[in-house]
């Protein structure tokens, strides 16, 4: 029996800073490097947004500023300002806020004082000034702690607030922000706030239309019929039908995205489905109502439950304790309004009884190859065996928080599978080896899915046939050799996803692995490469007799070696659709048919790699010598 | 119109392109891709590769660098006996860093053409189809024309291998218009090229044509004969079409003969395509018999006797007759489409002598 010692003296009570750097996840979640929407340096974004919009919301302010530069952030907004005696609690006093009583407040996510302080104990430097009345008050902080608490001082800006912040290295290690996130992020705010305008590093964001806008924009290619929106207190919502698999939807809680859905989305799937059915009176399938739907849900919620740490997925079965059932709330306001619209627009009415009969006719299509598919599943669910599975899934009922960590690799023939088998963590870390290259699926049914064996066996690997609830794996990462080969299978696969399960994009499921094009080493350091940039950094240091080897396979690379590579310090592409990417047309385009416009463009765009290759045979150091003296002369 | 947008959104993206530092592949580790830049660089990078290291001969030698590799490696171990194919194909890896079966490939089917590789073993056979022995069966070593015509050290510009271990020729300093005579075709991405094979003695007169600023014309001649239609041949570039028919003879009053096949066809597919058109009821034949030896032959026996119009049906629905599309394109950094006449590479063949 070990005596472990445990008297008064190990009861500590922990510095409420302290805390929240012990502990980050309790606060925001994930720390994460920024390479995915929900990591914690979006959280701190977030944290001190949401106080800039609860004084728009309150009437106060209808312009933000976000400016980021490298890691440092500024927000500023034009409310009215903290009361100047108090800027200090506010953001490092915990539990201490103005928000506990306020009704209108009921109904916001944040709610439990501790925001800013959380992004304050986390930053390495954290200054807030507020503005009121002509009187400014300033405090710096340096993880928590106070460092500079200045006197007030008469100023000639508006009222408001500014917070200027750069998230603390250790914690967020390696962390970059990246603007696509941020972008989204503001979007949100936009949609859900109509009116208010945040300008970001000059650019302007704003939305009149809300939902509607939110719709058109993240759609790609035309609605079916005009996008329905419709309002009621507490709840607003647009929808359409677009040409496309699988079913498309945004939905928020008191303006928190909740990515993963929950009952107000559920809801909303049952109540569409049903108000439609009953509007044209016929039994249809659900999933027939639904294929291709698009749509985006947000609702207000007193006191909301979520069923995550990072709030994705709400939980809460009432739109207020001890009040009406989400389930009822959302069913009549869609059976009320829904089926008022359709009333009085026959026209979109037809257009879309025309898609859901259409979904019905394709589904039936595909049931005799479901006949073989279910043969197949059957073979699959004894033994995939492409696949080499983990121990944890995304979807298993377990709680456990190594679940986000899921991550499925897709390798390239055996070149990698062998090895990425062999340096796995066999807990959350499963691969797919795929046979040479996988077939074009652009311009193909979703029949293929079904008679092509690997997608086949991809799908029940990834059990996302019945959409993305069952989703085994939280990431699904292409790893292939950085050889042009390499690149195309990338492409194949990608287009096989954005083809076939646009959502698994769309939720920042699917990533490309990065790997070393380089290696250099001598006898006693050993550098892995993932640019020339890095080669030629790593050559200065290391010294003119290094020994450069290029990787052009993962197969080149042995499993000891591998395990730098997909473990702590794994480098992912997250693939994102941008607002801009009008993705079936950009498929149309590499993956289509040939164009003499194609030909043009490659013909125009050639690369030739020789300039690296000749450099390289050359002799690299001194070629990298003469590079830098010319860099140093320009400057 | 449209072809005009395109060019300018080209010209920006070009333009673009060149901020970035050359050579560091797409994926780069700086960060924030998007979808459309993916499918940007990566296709580039694919198409580029392929266009320029895969399936294009090149302008100065009409050789795909595979072709050029064995070449080199076949001289490298030339010492007048045969070479086993495996071995060729184990040392043109040192230049080739790609599978074994696609060297193999290659070579097979340089051999087949009878030009460059004096071949030992069963190297297949072009009438009908028929594969080669394995690589550890045949034998191969450079021709006489190959030696004499194909390889000048002093001539050559050499480049470092793939690993920096070897030294290889960027071109090889051929003295003949070597494309021209074998033919080749290659499936890039977003083009494909497609040289018919010409008449060794036409070449030369053709050759001699050019050096001394004559005009000329030149058509292409197939190695498997039969009977084609060049009036369309614009020269070999693209656009042009030539139809080739295969020559069938009576041989009795029910039975049809068909003796030279058409180009891009071999006995077993000529066949199958008339087994096809037989099922579905476009021709009628009773039976049909690959009495291929040295020649091709074909015996197509059937129940009726032969009417006038049997022959345009066993064109218009079987592969008897084909219609190919030539699309001369050679890579020179940039893939040119061009036509038989280059005026260039005579020219060039002096400096290489």
């Amino acid at each position: 029996m070990s005596e472990a010692a445990y008297s008064e003296d190990h009861i500590r009570s922990l510095d409420w800073k302290e805390h929240i750097r012990l502990r980050p996840g309790m606060y925001i979640g994930k720390l994460g490097d920024g390479s995915s929407y929900d990591d914690g340096v979006y959280i701190l974004l977030k944290e001190v947004l949401d106080n800039c919009i609860d004084e728009f919301v309150m009437g106060h302010g209808r312009k933000v500023e976000v400016n980021i530069n490298g890691p440092r952030v500024e927000i500023r907004d034009f409310g009215r300002g903290v009361p100047l005696g108090k800027v200090v609690d506010v953001v490092s006093k915990i539990n201490t806020g103005a928000k506990y009583d306020s009704k209108a407040f009921k109904k916001s996510v944040g709610l439990n004082g501790v925001g800013t302080k959380a992004v304050n104990a986390l930053s390495t430097y954290f200054r807030i000034e507020s503005y009121r009345e002509g009187q400014m008050k300033r405090a710096e902080f340096d993880r928590g702690t106070l460092r500079k608490d200045e006197k007030l001082e008469p100023t000639t800006e508006a009222n408001g607030t500014r917070v200027v912040f750069e998230p603390d290295e250790q914690m967020f290690r390696n962390f970059q922000y990246r603007d696509q996130h941020i972008e989204r992020l503001l979007w949100n705010y936009c949609y859900l706030n109509t009116g208010l305008a945040i300008v970001f590093n000059g650019q302007r964001y704003q939305s009149k239309n809300g939902l509607l806008d939110l719709l058109e924009t993240k759609m790609d290619g035309e609605p079916l019929y005009p996008i329905i929106h419709l309002k009621g207190e507490d709840i607003e919502v647009a929808l359409t039908h677009a040409n496309h698999y699988g079913e498309e939807y945004y939905s928020f809680v008191n303006g928190q995205h909740t990515t993963q859905g929950g009952t107000h989305q559920g809801a909303f799937r049952e109540a569409v489905a049903k108000t439609i059915k009953d509007f044209f009176k016929k039994d249809w399938e659900a999933g027939d109502v639904r294929t291709g739907i698009v749509a985006a849900v947000s609702v207000k919620v007193i006191e909301p439950v979520f069923e995550s740490q990072t709030k994705t997925k709400l939980g809460s079965l009432e739109v207020e304790p001890g009040g009406q059932s989400m389930r009822s709330f959302v069913g009549d306001f869609m059976s009320r309004e829904l089926d008022n619209f359709l009333h009085k627009n026959p026209q979109v009415a037809e257009v879309l009884q025309g898609r859901i009969l259409q979904n019905e006719r394709e589904r039936k299509e595909l049931s005799g190859i479901r006949k073989l598919a279910r043969e197949r599943a059957k073979k699959a669910s004894l033994h995939n065996r492409k696949l080499r599975d983990c121990r944890l899934h995304l979807n298993d009922p377990k709680k456990d928080d190594r679940k986000l960590g899921t991550t499925l690799f897709i390798t390239e023939g055996d070149s990698a599978s062998g090895s990425i088998t062999k340096s796995r963590d066999v807990n959350t870390q499963a691969v797919f080896s795929l046979k040479g290259k996988p077939l074009n699926c652009y311009g193909l049914t979703k029949k293929v899915v079904y008679e092509n064996e690997e997608f086949n066996l991809i799908q029940a690997a990834l059990n996302i046939e019945d959409g993305m609830d069952g989703l085994r794996y939280n990431k699904i990462v292409i790893a292939t050799d950085a050889d042009v080969d390499g690149m195309h299978i990338r492409l194949l696969l990608m287009t096989f996803f954005l083809q076939f399960f646009p959502d698994l994009v769309k939720n920042d499921h699917l990533y490309i692995l990065q790997t070393p094009l380089f290696r250099v080493r001598n006898k006693k350091e050993t550098i892995y490469c993932y640019s020339d940039e890095e080669r030629q950094r790593a050559l200065i240091k290391l010294g003119k007799s290094a020994e450069i080897t290029r990787f052009k396979g993962l197969g080149e690379i042995s499993p000891d070696e591998f395990k730098h590579f997909i473990g702590e310090d794994i480098r992912l592409e997250p693939v994102m659709i941008t607002r801009e990417a009008a993705v079936q047309e950009l498929l149309g385009f590499y993956m289509g048919k040939n164009t003499p416009q194609r030909q043009e463009f490659i013909i125009g765009n050639l690369k030739v790699e020789k300039d690296l290759v000749a450099e390289m045979k050359v002799d690299p150091v001194k070629v990298i010598a003469a590079k830098l003296d010319e860099v140093e002369e320009e400057a | 119109m449209s072809d005009e947008n395109e060019d300018i959104q080209n010209e920006q993206e070009g333009g673009e392109e060149q901020a970035s530092p050359k050579g560091i592949p797409a994926s780069g580790a700086s960060g924030t891709f998007s979808v459309s830049g993916m499918y940007r660089d990566w296709f580039l990078d694919y198409a580029s590769y392929v266009i320029l290291e895969r399936a294009v001969p090149a302008l100065y030698d009409g050789l795909k660098p595979v072709q050029r590799r064995i070449l080199h490696s076949m001289k490298d171990l030339d010492d007048g006996r045969y070479n086993k194919v495996a071995n060729i194909i184990g040392h043109t890896m040192q230049y080739h860093p790609h599978g074994d079966a696609s060297i193999g490939d290659a070579l097979v089917q340089l051999g087949q053409k009878d030009l460059l590789i004096d071949c030992q073993g069963n190297w297949g056979n072009t009438l009908t189809g028929d594969s080669a022995a394995a690589p550890r069966y045949i034998e191969a070593r450079l021709s006489k024309f190959a030696h004499d015509v194909v390889f000048n050290p002093k001539t050559t510009e050499w480049q470092l291998s793939y690993d920096g271990r070897n030294k290889e020729p960027v071109f090889l300093p051929v003295k003949f218009p070597l494309l021209l005579a074998q033919g080749g075709e290659g499936i890039a991405v977003g083009l494909s090229c497609k040289v018919l094979p010409h008449n060794f003695n036409e070449l030369i007169d053709a050759s001699i044509a050019v050096l001394r600023k004559r005009s000329f014309e030149l058509v292409p001649d197939f190695p498997t004969g039969g009977l084609a239609d060049v009036s369309n041949y614009n020269d070999g570039e693209r656009g042009g079409r030539v139809r080739c028919r295969a020559r069938i003879r009576k041989e009795d009053n029910k039975t049809l003969v068909i003796h030279e096949i058409p180009f891009g066809t071999t006995t077993s597919s000529l066949i199958e395509s008339i087994i096809k058109a037989n099922d579905k009821g476009k021709i009628k034949v009773r039976h049909i018999e690959d009495n291929t030896a040295e020649n091709a032959e074909i015996l197509a026996p059937r129940g009726r006797c032969i009417a006038p119009t049997t022959l345009s049906t066993f064109y218009a629905f079987t592969d008897c007759e084909m219609s190919i599309a030539p699309n001369a394109v050679c890579t020179n950094d940039k893939p040119r489409f061009v036509g038989v006449k280059l005026p260039k590479a005579a020219p060039r063949t002096r400096y290489v002598c």
